[in-house]
């Protein structure tokens, strides 16, 4: 009994770091590693993710990729970069997909999918928590905390 | 042609849709929509082609709509896109089901062209306003939209966008054809024909900022039934009995007239104020439709999950109303009721102060209520549908209320 005690605080202890690390990790937003674009500025990314310019700053089309709804990265990540609620920020999207104008990013279930996809695909951009970065990716935005 | 052309692609999704079912993404929206009024003779609506409306102790539910849309992306630059409206109509055809039914050419980040049954980019919201989760409204101004039934565009269309430094200019020009009905008081149904479409629109987004004008011009490609009736009529009278025939035969004589739509927008919405108002111009060659000025302006806030807005809104047409026959007849007597009843369907005088809430209940459902205060200077109006129009005591002045719950998924 004393072990399953002993066992259920070190299971709580262990949570509570990971959670800390995970509130303290930023995002970053990443390229392919020879993507020739070294910076995107934050103008730059709310076109990117919100449907209206779908174009790295060279001019190269871009393949964006997101998280799907509801993940909690991909409300952090459009609630930081855009300043608004995801009530706002889904209003706006209705307004851009229904009428036909643009199509939501292509949806990933995890961090490991994403950076698997920016790794192997020379126009795409996705973002991943700092510290699930990979050699095989380029950072081009990072949010100042 | 052109139906049969876009009911075989919205099939050919339909059908391919099993197949590509992994690679396909559906999303959808609905509203659900009452409104109450206290008018006892207008019958209160959002737009001319719904064949329902609301008055004193009869609400209406015609506002209401539920849509799908299915989206394939077969390469990097070409993308399917298919959506069907499901609301309250007059007649149910498979062609009014397709709201749009197209195929999007990315050819370079600048460059975007688009085949098929697009939406119809009129008016800011034109091509949204049966999606309630996408604006703040309970309902788009009516003075200002519903007077246009026509939501799409059975075409091509080809948008140029340039990114400057904090904003984004887009450049669009449109042509096709666009049917869709209009329903007014005695079951009278027209399924008007816009045939050459031409539109030009441009518009500047910041982060903040929206600012767009448009012109948009197109012939009308058929004249109702009841006009042609009309015309057959009036063409049995002398000149000498009603000097101004030749005109109204003119002007009834629709196809073939040009219309003419141009427009100015701004919207500025910063996460806690909201501004947004539009202004437009319609013209014609037919005194049926002509020199309509309508505008809006909106101004509001967000609290937290909830969006406060105060419009208002007007339309003023100024139509001849034509003096009728020199001599009295029964017969003179009803052709000029008749005639009068199709060049004045457009004379409206009318303005409406509104006042709207919207509470976002999660990230994709929100409840909204609006309500409407019109004064009325002309009725009949195309706007409504009338009960006892015989009646001397028209409702000039009115409250409308409409709750909504508007969903997206």
């Amino acid at each position: 009994m004393q072990l399953w005690t002993l066992t259920r605080i070190i299971l709580c202890f262990l949570l509570l770091i990971t959670c800390t690390a995970k509130a303290n990790d930023s995002l970053v937003v990443i390229v392919h590693r020879d993507n020739p674009n070294q910076r995107l500025s934050q103008y730059q990314l709310i076109d990117l993710y919100m449907g209206k310019y779908a174009a790295f700053p060279d001019g190269t089309l871009a393949t964006v990729l997101d998280y799907e709804q509801g993940h909690p990265l991909r409300i952090e990540f459009l609630t930081t970069l855009t300043g608004r609620p995801m009530s706002q920020i889904n209003a706006y999207w209705s307004q851009v997909k229904f009428s036909g104008k643009a199509s939501f990013p292509q949806a990933y279930q995890s961090i490991e999918a994403i950076l698997k996809e920016v790794a192997s695909t020379p126009d795409a951009i996705g973002y991943v928590p700092e510290t699930a970065l990979t050699e095989d990716v380029k950072v081009v935005y990072r949010f100042v905390q | 042609m052109r139906s049969k052309i876009v009911m075989f692609l919205f099939l050919a999704w339909g059908f391919s849709i099993p197949a590509l079912a992994n690679d396909i993404k559906v999303s959808g929206f609905a509203t659900l929509d009452i409104n109450i009024s206290n008018s006892q003779t207008a019958g209160i609506r959002h737009v001319i082609s719904q064949p329902d409306a609301s008055y004193l102790g009869d609400p209406s539910l015609a506002n209401s709509s539920i849509g799908v849309q299915f989206e394939w992306q077969s390469s990097s630059q070409l993308q399917w896109v298919a959506q069907t409206v499901l609301k309250e109509r007059k007649k149910y055809k498979l062609d009014y089901l397709i709201q749009m039914a197209f195929a999007r050419y990315t050819l370079t980040p600048n460059w975007q062209l688009r085949i098929g049954r697009t939406g119809l980019d009129l008016y800011m919201m034109t091509e949204f306003r049966d999606i309630g989760y996408a604006f703040n409204y309970g309902h788009p101004p009516t003075e200002f939209y519903a007077v246009v039934p026509h939501q799409n565009l059975d075409g091509i269309d080809i948008t140029y966008t340039y990114p400057l430094e904090e904003s984004v200019l887009t450049y669009k020009f449109f042509s096709g054809k666009s049917s869709a009905p209009i329903i007014s008081d005695d079951d009278f149904t027209w399924d008007v024909e816009l045939d050459s479409i031409y539109g030009l629109s441009l518009s500047a987004q910041t982060e903040n900022w929206l600012l767009r004008t448009n012109y948009t011009t197109t012939k009308a490609g058929n004249t109702n039934e009841q006009q042609i009736l009309l015309l057959n009529a009036l063409q049995q009278v002398p000149q000498t009995i009603w000097p101004t025939r030749q005109a109204l035969i003119d002007s009834l004589q629709i196809k073939g007239k040009r219309f003419n739509y141009f427009t100015v927008g701004a919207k500025y919405d910063d996460s806690a104020w909201i501004m947004q108002s539009e202004l437009s111009y319609i013209d014609s060659d037919s005194e049926v439709l002509n020199h309509l000025k309508a505008g809006y302006i909106s101004l509001g806030m967000h609290v937290d999950d909830d969006t406060w807005l105060m419009t208002l809104s007007a339309a003023k047409s100024n139509n001849r109303i034509d003096p009728g026959p020199l001599l009295t007849t029964p017969q003179l007597a009803t052709l000029y009721q008749g005639v009068i009843r199709h060049t004045n369907f457009y004379l409206i005088d009318q303005h409406t102060w509104s006042i709207s809430w919207r509470r976002s209940l999660t990230s994709t459902l929100a409840a909204k209520i609006q309500l409407d205060h019109t004064q009325v200077k002309q009725l009949p109006s195309a706007f409504y549908l009338h009960k006892d129009l015989s009646s001397a005591n028209h409702d000039n002045d009115f409250q409308s209320l409409g709750l909504s719950l508007n969903w997206v998924f």
